[in-house]
């Protein structure tokens, strides 16, 4: 069974005043199996944010579902959506979403301890994993007082520590410059390597050559994808950049 | 620039943030209508003037004006926070900072020219309606003529124009002094987190301290007159120190607890606190301080108007006194003072009991020792004694008691004769002479004229007249020029049978008689005067009532600044948590999380400081109740009831803005998924 099943799904936008409908997903099928790491593209605007939005159960969808372990993600009642969200699932967005309040190490901690957990136990699960993403030395500082590159490495540190089955992923280089975004994925590679399914939205072609396949998004629809198999990453990077241009070209055959 | 569009950009961007500018606007509209009316009232209410409380209503003038100032100023810089990113959006698309000053102009006068009209408007109608009601309270003819104050308009136009100017200059300063990037992120800057600072926190633990060392302490009804300002300094200053380094501390011991630190109620609320305390700790303090001085104002007020017939009789004691100062060697003579009085009586069919009537010179002095010299000009009032002299026979008249003194001696009543230092004098010198004690009484002496008095009192009992006279002459030898015209003090009171009307007929007759009979002296003042308590409490209950109006009026002022500083300040924070809640829901805090950390947050900002204004309250109770007491109000129990529901009342207003705002503040910040 794959880990994450998603299934003809659906989503229409409408606005406050009742007028225009925006068709944001139209029929999107894919499935996701463990230990895989799958990045999502798709130029601005064709839905890739609102995919991820209902996959994290942040959205509902309009029809469709979403099956993580066999579970329907999107039938799971408010009250136990958070639990959910805060043990099956990690996040990493584009724009960190640290906690000005709170120094790094407690905004790693925030989910555990929104669940309760006991404090020794937080501090040991810190440990493995602040040493794998180089932020030991920063724990006690504050998010405005560290770099952007470093602000995302501990928002993977927060994906990481609650043990999710799937890490999802907004555009995570997008704010970031080309040094750290190398870093970030050279950690995600690393990651995954361990076993840790990543499932990241992107629109870098670098960013998605790191991944073991790539699905291409446009109108709603998962277009076309490109497993990576047995090739370099150079290689891969080709061939996702000729698949683009065909894409955009097809795009204007359809227009 | 096209002509006419900084002006609907102005009108634009007043109407897109009508969430922070309504608020706003209806606060300024509210300080309007109280200025309006605190000036009507002090200028052109002609019965304030009768019952001289005028002079009490330009302080009122006074503090509302200042308050307003205080007041619009905070809440502006509110607003402000709240829009500089819309400035600098304009400013990155090219609108140049003089435009955005042109448009803040516009907005600026649009909203001084709305809140002046209806605030004027309002505050007329609400005048005419406390007119009405101080004219009740002050038992005058309601048919009065009611008019527009064209002097309060003035004030409200000059007052108001000058708060929307510095605050126009405030907001400027604030778009000049910072670049486009800046504005952008104006409302979420990345605030440093505030140091603990102990020395501060010493230092206001320290003040407060002083302050309610001086509240609780201090008995000497002259003491806790002139060191009540210094008491409240002291408390206002140790608030704001306690809350601005105190929270700030007790927040990160707190946090350094982790047990504590790490749970999901906690974890939120105390490093959201933390983080801005700096800005919160000023509001918090301001409040308690603004609830305080509510709490203070209306429970003294309304203890005393409620206990205006006890103060009544604290200060006329008797129905009638019949008082005459007059000098030496004048023909004046106090027994026919009182044989007139009797005789009037009579004819009025009045028949008089519980006569008191004695003859006494009064010298003021300072002690050395047992040695009453002659006060130096200019020293200090601490240690100014009041000598009461008097002779064994009108001490009798006076107090009903006998006393033997015998010629060259003295009988000495005062609280110093009690006192350890007096414990072996066998004698006392009085400006120079020496007299051997007869006798000595250690009580505080009751008389009642002099209680008033901000001088300890020494009752002085001699053998005879002349011995007093002889100390008179001696007293205008010491002190030349500056002694007293009129050292001779007669009075005569007592208590009469008959009903009001015969009561107050009997005072007239005798106040008219009086007027006839007694000529007035060398500066034109009458030699004898009288006061009758019947007479007297019309115009009492005017001032009471007045002053009763005064503290519900300036109350209710400041509950309604404190009520809208809380909502701006938890509706300002909302807009800033809305993003950090927005972030916290997506790792995984569920609603009733939200709803309870929500909760918690509110609830603390708003408690902390009713609970400091209560201990507030509390510690300052027994010097209230003294100064009180120097006003005439002994009766404690009804001023500890009158302050009990004044704090429960408060509390109850201020439970339901409470809840108001954490619904409004949950609807801000929550977002639904
Ligand atoms: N909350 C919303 N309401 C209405 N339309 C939306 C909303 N969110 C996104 N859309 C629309 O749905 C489409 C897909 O948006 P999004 O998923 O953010 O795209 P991407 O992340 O790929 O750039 C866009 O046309 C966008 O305008
Ligand atoms: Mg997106």
């Amino acid at each position: 069974m794959p880990l994450l099943e998603v299934k003809n799904l659906k989503k229409v936008y409408t606005t406050r005043f009742g007028g225009a409908q925006v068709q944001a997903l139209r029929a999107v099928n894919f499935s996701v199996e463990r230990g895989e790491y799958v990045a999502i593209m798709g130029e601005s605007g064709s839905g890739k944010t609102t995919l991820l939005n209902i996959i994290a159960s942040l959205d509902k969808p309009t029809a469709g579902k979403v099956l993580l372990a066999g579970e329907d993600v999107t039938s799971i009642a408010e009250k136990q959506l958070s639990v959910f969200r805060r043990k099956k699932l990690g996040f990493v967005f584009q724009d960190f979403n640290l906690l000005d309040t709170f120094c790094i190490r407690d905004n790693i901690f925030l989910p555990l301890v929104l669940s309760g957990e006991d404090h020794k136990k937080m501090e040991e699960k810190l440990i493995p994993i602040a040493k794998k993403l180089r932020i030991e030395d920063i724990l006690d500082k504050y998010p405005y007082e560290v770099s952007g590159g470093q602000k995302q490495r501990c928002a993977v540190a927060r994906a990481l520590i609650t043990g999710p089955e799937l890490i999802l992923a907004d555009e995570p280089t997008g704010a970031l410059d080309s040094r750290a975004s190398d870093n970030l994925l050279d950690m995600f590679s690393r990651i995954n390597g361990e076993g840790q399914t990543i499932l990241m939205v992107t629109h870098s072609v670098k960013a998605a050559s790191h991944a073991s396949r790539v699905l291409f998004i446009r109108d709603g629809e998962v277009y076309t994808q490109l497993y990576r198999g047995e090739r370099t990453k150079e290689a891969f990077y080709a061939d996702i950049a000729s698949s683009l241009t065909l894409l955009s070209v097809g795009g204007e055959e359809h227009a | 620039m096209r002509k006419g569009f900084l002006p609907r950009l102005a009108a634009t961007g007043l109407s897109s943030n009508r969430q922070t500018y309504l608020p706003y606007f209806l606060t300024c509209t509210g300080t309007v209508l109280m200025f309006y009316n605190m000036c009507a009232l002090a200028y052109h209410t002609s019965v304030l003037s009768e019952v001289s409380l005028s002079s009490l209503m330009t302080i009122g003038v006074w503090v509302t004006a200042i308050f307003a100032v205080i007041f619009l100023f905070y809440t502006n810089s509110f607003v402000i926070k709240r829009r500089k990113k819309e400035f600098g959006i304009y400013n990155i698309l090219g609108l140049e900072k003089k435009h955005i000053g042109i448009t803040m102009l516009f907005e600026s006068l649009y909203v001084y020219v709305g809140s002046m009209v209806l605030g004027v408007g309002l505050g007329i109608l609400f005048n005419k309606l406390i007119t009405l009601l101080l004219y009740r309270m002050l038992r005058f003819d309601p048919n009065f003529q009611f008019a527009i104050s064209l002097r309060a308009i003035l004030y409200c136009a000059v007052l108001f124009a000058g708060i929307a100017l510095l605050n126009l200059l405030y907001n400027l300063l604030q778009v000049r002094l910072s670049n486009p990037i800046q504005l952008l992120h104006g409302s979420n800057a990345g605030e440093k987190e505030p140091k603990a600072k102990w020395i501060t926190a010493l230092l206001g633990v320290v003040t407060l301290g002083a302050g309610y060392w001086l509240a609780i302490t201090i008995q000497d009804p002259i003491e806790v007159l002139m060191l009540f300002f210094v008491a409240v300094i002291l408390v206002i200053m140790g608030t704001y120190l306690l809350f601005t380094a105190g929270s700030v501390a007790i927040l990160k011991l707190l946090r350094k607890n982790k047990r504590y630190y790490y749970k999901p109620a906690h974890f939120t609320t105390i490093s959201g606190m933390i983080y801005r305390m700096k800005q919160n700790a000023a509001g918090l303090a301001s409040i308690c301080i603004l609830s305080t001085a509510v709490l203070v104002m209306i429970s003294t007020t309304v203890s005393m108007f409620v206990g205006s017939e006890d103060v009544l009789h604290t200060r006329y004691p008797e129905e009638i006194e019949v008082t005459a100062s007059y000098p030496a060697g004048t023909e004046f003579d106090a027994d026919a003072l009182l044989e007139n009085t009797m005789a009037v009586a009579g004819q009025e069919g009045r028949k008089i009991e519980n006569l008191k009537a004695y003859t006494s010179t009064t010298v003021s002095a300072d002690r050395e020792g047992n040695a009453f010299i002659p006060a130096a000009s200019g020293s200090s009032n601490n240690d100014v004694y009041l000598l009461v002299i008097l002779s064994a026979q009108d001490f009798e008249g006076f107090t009903g008691k006998q006393v033997s003194v015998g010629p060259g001696e003295l009988y000495a009543w005062g609280n110093v004769f009690g006192s350890a230092e007096a414990a072996d004098w066998d004698s006392i010198a009085v400006l120079g002479h020496s007299y051997p004690l007869a006798g000595v009484d250690g009580s505080a002496p009751a008389i009642g004229a002099y209680s008033a008095w901000m001088a300890e009192l020494c009752c002085l009992v001699t053998d005879s007249r002349d011995a007093v006279a002889a100390v008179a002459a001696t007293a205008q030898e010491a002190y030349g020029e500056t002694y007293n015209p009129n050292p001779y003090y007669s009075r005569i009171c007592f208590d009469t049978d008959g009903t009001t009307e015969e009561k107050t007929a009997f005072a007239q007759a005798l106040r008219e008689d009086q007027l006839s009979k007694y000529p007035r002296d060398v500066d034109n003042d009458p030699i004898v005067t009288m006061r009758s308590r019947e007479t007297t409490r019309d115009s009492f209950f005017s001032l009471y009532g007045g002053l009763f109006f005064l503290g519900i009026f300036l109350g209710s002022l400041f509950l309604m600044a404190t009520v809208l500083i809380i909502y701006y300040k938890q509706i300002v924070e909302g807009y800033d948590d809305k993003e950090r809640f927005a972030i916290m829901q997506k790792v995984g805090m569920s609603r009733q999380e939200v709803k309870r950390t929500v909760r918690t947050q509110v609830l603390l900002v708003f408690f902390i400081p009713l609970l400091a204004a209560a201990v507030h309250i509390t510690a300052a109770f027994p010097m209230l109740t003294k100064l009180l007491k120097l006003l005439g109000l002994e009766n404690i129990p009804l001023f500890l009831v009158c302050t009990i529901c004044t704090v429960l009342v408060f509390a109850l207003i201020y439970a339901i803005v409470y809840s108001m705002t954490a619904k409004v503040y949950y609807r801000i910040v929550y977002r639904k998924g």
